[in-house]
Formats: structure tokens, C-alpha cells, sequence
């Protein structure tokens, strides 16, 4: 089981380096105020994130995952994340 | 490597401004084009190349491209099904039913004759083809998952002998680990790969276009316990095993795959601690694959075994660095990992499955795409090369430093071929010559096509024979002559086997009266292993200038070349080829 801040930690690693060319911190990005955020850009996320965390995205989440918030909230529910203590 | 790594190591990759590799599909790439460029990056960090690919169904703009405006740069062709025939695909807008063998046979000769004419177009440049895996063909048949209906067999067949054709055409073909197929992505965004293929099949399909390490040319093995079971020594010639059964059954197949390896033109020899008289009297009548005679080399005393091994270099005129041994001795590897570095070490397998590991990792070491007239003689060379130093001994003619009349009786005779940039023996020569040439560059098959395409571009190449034998390509020359008539050389190099001849005078003087040059001049780099190069400038008393720039005029090189062949009595003629 993954630690919370752990968790984020990582995901904002994966944002930094998929988003790397916009600026502002990984945890505040959403596919509205990301210009780099493309439908190439998304499928590296996902496919990262699976690989990141051992995990399989549903064709929904896929599509869901629209902010980092999205991408936490699924993350977390796929990994049994314990809250941060 | 995980992806968000090869995207970092993408970001800051330095790219190559003049190399490419054109990556050819009809599926989108995605991750397996970003793996792919990852692994360039690590493989060439200096200047990598960057990957070109086309969109989703664009094979036939990619086919185009690379074979117009990126011809000279290197091309991965990955097939998928549907290239044979567009309902071969999940994502086909037809039927999921296979087509008819007559609509397979017409749409196969299509694609044939598209990549044929893609490869004429290539002619010269490294192609290179990866097949679909049998995931990726969509269930169309009537049978259940795991059997193929007979159409269905006949799909696969079909595209293999398309394949098989443009193989024999010269197209290489990669055997890349993908076995299953990635649905979602495939029908969310035409890529069929999943993320941990698309990386061992990129860091596979690297490995073989941008191999690691330089093709060795030696392998050198021990016999007791390496080359049949048993001690020769101890338990005579008629107890050791290396039959095609029992114990022996292994090291049968061994000798047998040091025969193959010997065809392909890898030097074997062996070096073994036994009396001479217990080994070479007996060798040949063990009726073994392996005879003395495909042995460019061996020793059998009882020096050690480091000794023998640079004694084995030095006859065979190689570096240290192009030799790989085998033995089951852990010890003697010890050694020879801790005083000769360079050299690869193997040890003997005990088991059946290591045994598969120690053939695939000496086909790693010895592995080409061609295997050409010198590769298959060149244990026969070696053997005319010890003839010609009896020959000499058992002569009553002196040696005298510098001078070639020695070689008067030799009948050598060197045959020149103009423009020999067509001939694939000329960059591999000029590739893997590490002592008599003019720099340490080393060319891709882009930067060959480059130079050929050059203005007032030339190639020489020259074959030597005498009466003991057939010393094959053993020259190239490669340079432009400027509108002054001036050849400036961009490499020359001569294959080690040649030296001492006069070859390269004779090969001069050939450029100068073939193509009216009236002065040789170009840039010599040490690096470190071709002080024979700077040997035969300097005695040629060549004009030096900065930067290790040399010159030579005609009258120079004509008198050189007169010495050389009033000397030896060489004759010197063209080529009909």
C-alpha cells in the first residue's frame, strides 16, 4: 500500500515531466489550462501512470482523467492509498 | 525503462543534425517511437539520430519519403496485417472475415512489388523489416482462440514470403518480442503495442541497428573439457566424447557451430595445455566436424594461457579486443579477464540450457548481415599465408629491410576497381581496418551514400592475389579530385594481411594515372593504432602540415610505385567487374 504523499509526490513527478513545457505547479494542472495536454500528451500520462504505479485505467477513467485531481482521486482508489496521517 | 524516463531522457537528448531513422508502419507508433528514440539517445549520446514517422495510414507517404528525401538514412519497415490486406485489422470499416486466397494473392503481389521498389530505391542504405505478431491478426476465422482456421494459415504464410523475398533482396529482417496485442490503445489511438513491448522491442530493434559493440573477428577455444568431453592427455583419443550422442552429443554440436561460425568468416583456433604429440597427430583422424585445417591458428603447450592468447592476436594480426575464448577452466578465465581485459571470456556450459546461452552470446559477438567471398576464405587465407612464410624460409633469398625482391617469385598480382562504391566489401574494409588508415572515423551506410553522391567523388578498391592464394578486397581508397586535379583522400585504408607488399604505392599510382591526378593529399589523425599509415607517408617523405594535413605529388608516388613493382614483378591491372 502507497503513502499519500507519496503517492502525490510521484504523480506530480510524472505531470512535471509529461507537462514539462508548461509552466505552474503539476498538482494544479487540468486539461483546460495545459496547452501541451493533448490527446498524445494524455496517452503518455495514462500509460505512465500505469506504469508508475502497477495499476490498469478503465476506458472511463481514461476519459475522466481530465486534472491532477482526477488523476489522484484514481490513483488512490486503484492503489488503496491510505490517507495522509 | 519506464516511459516518463524516456520522455526526460527525450527532452534532453542532443540530436544529430544529418542522421535519421525513418520508422515505417500504418499503426500509429506512439510509446515504441518514443522507447525507440529513447534508446537512441542512450545508444548515441554524441548526435542522436532523430526517428521520423508518418501518420496513422500513411505507410505509403513513409515508403516514398524514405526512399526520395531520407533514402541514405536507415528505415525500420513494421509490417501489420493489414498492410497484406485492410480487413486484417480490428479497426477495419469492412468485415471481420478473412479474404478470399485469391484476393490474398493479389494484394500480397502489390505490397511485394511496393517494397521491392521501395528497396531498389534504398539501394545501398540499411533497411530493415519487423513482422506482425499472430496476436494482432483479429479473430476472422471459425476456430476457437489458440487455432488457426486454413485461411487463416495462410496469412501469416503469405506475408512471409513477401518478407522473404525482399530478404533475399537484401532487406534485414528483425525478429522483435511482441506477442500480444494492445486493444485499447490500438482502437483508441491505432497503436497496437503495449508499453512493455513497445520497450523491449525498441531497445531489441537498437541493439540490432545500432549494434554495442564491433563485430569480433576471433574465437579461440580450449579443447579438453571445451571441444569433447573428457582429457585427451589421460584418457586417449579413443575414450574422449564428441559423438552425436551420450556425453559427447553437446560438444558435437558445438564443433559443428564453430564450423558455421568458421563459414561466416570468424577466425577459430585453439589453445590448449597438452603435449603436441597427444593432440595434432590424432586430431584429424578423429573424424570430428572439426579438422586442423579450419584452425587459423593454435597452440598446444604448456605456456600460459595469456601467453597463447596474445601469440594466437599476433599471428593473426588482430587486436586483443577482437578475440573471444572459451573454456571450462574458471580459473584460466580468471586470469585472462584480470590481464587481458579486452579479450571475452566464456566458460564451458555444464548444462543443456547454457549451452543455448553460450551459442546465442557468440553469435551476438560474431554477428553480420553479410557474408561475402573474403568472410568464407579467410581461414584459407591464413593457411596460404603460412605457406608463403615456408616458402620464403625454405628459400635461399634474404629478407632485406625495405626492399620487396623477396616477393619477386610471389607472382603477385593486384586488380583495381574504379568506382567501387557499390561494393558493400568496401565500407565493411574500411569499417573494420583499425591500423593501416588516415583516421579512426567510422561511416554508417547514410554517410557511404553521402560521399558516393558527393562532386567528383571516387572509390577505389583493389584485390590481391599471388600463387599461393587469394588475399580478396584488401584496399580501399576513398576521396573527391578538385577542378586542380588534386585527389583529396578522405580514408585509405589496407587490410593488415597485405602489408609489407608495396600494395599501397601500386594503388596510388593507379589513382594518379586513372583519373589524371597530379598530387594525393589529405588529413591524418593518430589514433593510436595506425602508426602504419603515418609509416608509409613518412617514407614516401610526404609534405606535413598543421593539423596532421599531408601531401604527395604524382612524381613522388610514380617513383614509389615504379620501386615497388620492379621489385616484386606485381602486375597491375583493372577490373572487368
Amino acid at each position: 500500500m502507497l503513502r499519500m504523499d507519496e503517492t502525490v509526490l510521484r504523480l506530480e513527478r510524472i505531470f512535471a515531466e509529461i507537462f514539462w513545457t508548461d509552466p505552474g505547479p503539476p498538482s494544479g494542472k487540468t486539461r483546460d489550462n495545459t496547452a501541451s495536454w493533448d490527446s498524445l500528451a494524455h496517452l503518455n500520462l495514462v500509460l505512465s501512470i500505469e506504469q508508475e504505479f502497477g495499476i490498469a485505467l478503465a476506458d472511463q477513467e481514461v476519459v475522466d482523467m481530465t486534472t491532477f485531481a482526477a488523476a489522484l482521486e484514481i490513483v488512490r482508489t486503484k492503489s488503496h492509498t491510505p490517507d495522509e496521517s | 525503462m519506464l516511459l516518463r524516463q524516456a520522455l526526460a531522457l527525450l527532452r534532453s537528448a542532443r540530436y544529430s543534425d544529418d542522421r535519421q531513422l525513418s520508422l515505417l508502419c500504418s499503426f500509429e507508433p506512439l510509446h515504441f517511437k518514443t522507447y525507440l528514440q529513447a534508446f537512441l539517445a542512450e545508444r548515441v549520446p554524441g548526435g542522436v539520430p532523430r526517428v521520423t514517422t508518418w501518420g496513422y495510414d500513411q505507410l505509403d507517404v513513409g515508403l516514398q519519403e524514405s526512399s526520395h528525401a531520407l533514402r541514405v538514412h536507415p528505415a525500420l519497415l513494421f509490417l501489420s496485417w493489414a498492410d497484406l490486406h485492410p480487413h486484417l485489422s480490428w479497426r477495419t470499416r469492412g468485415p471481420l472475415a478473412l479474404p478470399t486466397p485469391d484476393e490474398l494473392r493479389t494484394r500480397a503481389d502489390d505490397l511485394r512489388a511496393r517494397l521491392v521498389k521501395w528497396l531498389e530505391a534504398r539501394a545501398g542504405a540499411d533497411s530493415y523489416v519487423a513482422l506482425p505478431p499472430l496476436a494482432w491478426l483479429p479473430s476472422s476465422d471459425h476456430v476457437a482462440p489458440g487455432a488457426l482456421g486454413p485461411d487463416a494459415v495462410s496469412v501469416p504464410a503469405t506475408l512471409w514470403a513477401v518478407v522473404a523475398e525482399i530478404a533475399r533482396k537484401g532487406c534485414r529482417v528483425l525478429d522483435l518480442p511482441v506477442t500480444t496485442l494492445n486493444w485499447r490503445d490500438l482502437l483508441g489511438a491505432g497503436c497496437p503495442l503495449t508499453v512493455e513491448e513497445s520497450e523491449r522491442a525498441a531497445r531489441r530493434a537498437v541493439d540490432l541497428i545500432y549494434p554495442p559493440e564491433p563485430r569480433r573477428k576471433a574465437l579461440v577455444v580450449d579443447l579438453d573439457g571445451t571441444l569433447w568431453h573428457g582429457v585427451i592427455g589421460e584418457d586417449g583419443p579413443e575414450r574422449i566424447a564428441y559423438g552425436p550422442e551420450g556425453l559427447g552429443f553437446p560438444f558435437h554440436v558445438f564443433q559443428k557451430f564453430l564450423v558455421k561460425l568458421k563459414h561466416q568468416g570468424v577466425l577459430i583456433a585453439f589453445c590448449t595445455k597438452n603435449n603436441p604429440e597427444d593432440v595434432l597427430s590424432v586430431f584429424d583422424r578423429l573424424g570430428m566436424p572439426l579438422s586442423l585445417g579450419d584452425f587459423a591458428a593454435y597452440r598446444c603447450n604448456w605456456e600460459s594461457k595469456t601467453d597463447n592468447l596474445r601469440a594466437i592476436a599476433g599471428e593473426l594480426n588482430i587486436g586483443l579486443d577482437a578475440v573471444v575464448c572459451v573454456d571450462d577452466n574458471p580459473a584460466e578465465l580468471a586470469e585472462i579477464a584480470s590481464t587481458l581485459p579486452q579479450v571475452r571470456g566464456f566458460g564451458t556450459p555444464r548444462t543443456g540450457p547454457d549451452w543455448l546461452q553460450l551459442f546465442e552470446a557468440l553469435q551476438r559477438c560474431f554477428a553480420t548481415w553479410r557474408v561475402g567471398d573474403e568472410d568464407r576464405a579467410r581461414t584459407a587465407s591464413f593457411a596460404a599465408e603460412r605457406s608463403r612464410t615456408t616458402a620464403l624460409s625454405a628459400s635461399a633469398v634474404s629478407v632485406e629491410p625495405g626492399s620487396l625482391t623477396h616477393l619477386r617469385g610471389f607472382d603477385l598480382e593486384l586488380t583495381v576497381r574504379q568506382d567501387a562504391f557499390g561494393d558493400p566489401r568496401s565500407l565493411e574494409l574500411i569499417n573494420k581496418t583499425n591500423q593501416f588508415r588516415l583516421t579512426g572515423e567510422r561511416w554508417s551506410a547514410a554517410e557511404w551514400l553521402r560521399k558516393q553522391e558527393t562532386p567528383g567523388s571516387v572509390c577505389l578498391s583493389a584485390r590481391l592475389r599471388d600463387r599461393f592464394g587469394d588475399f580478396g578486397t584488401i584496399l580501399v581508397l576513398v576521396g573527391t579530385i578538385g577542378p586542380d586535379r588534386c585527389a583529396e583522400l578522405q580514408e585509405f585504408v589496407l587490410s593488415c594481411r597485405a602489408f609489407g607488399r608495396g600494395v599501397e604505392a601500386a594503388a596510388l599510382e593507379y589513382l594518379c594515372r586513372s583519373a589524371g591526378v597530379a598530387c594525393v593529399s589529405g588529413r591524418f589523425i593518430d589514433t593510436g593504432k595506425n602508426a602504419p599509415a603515418a609509416r608509409f607517408l613518412r617514407s614516401l617523405k610526404c609534405e606535413w602540415t598543421d593539423g596532421g594535413r599531408w601531401r604527395l605529388t604524382r612524381p613522388v608516388i610514380e617513383a614509389s610505385a615504379k620501386d615497388v613493382l620492379d621489385e616484386t614483378g606485381m602486375r597491375v591491372h583493372a577490373s572487368n567487374g
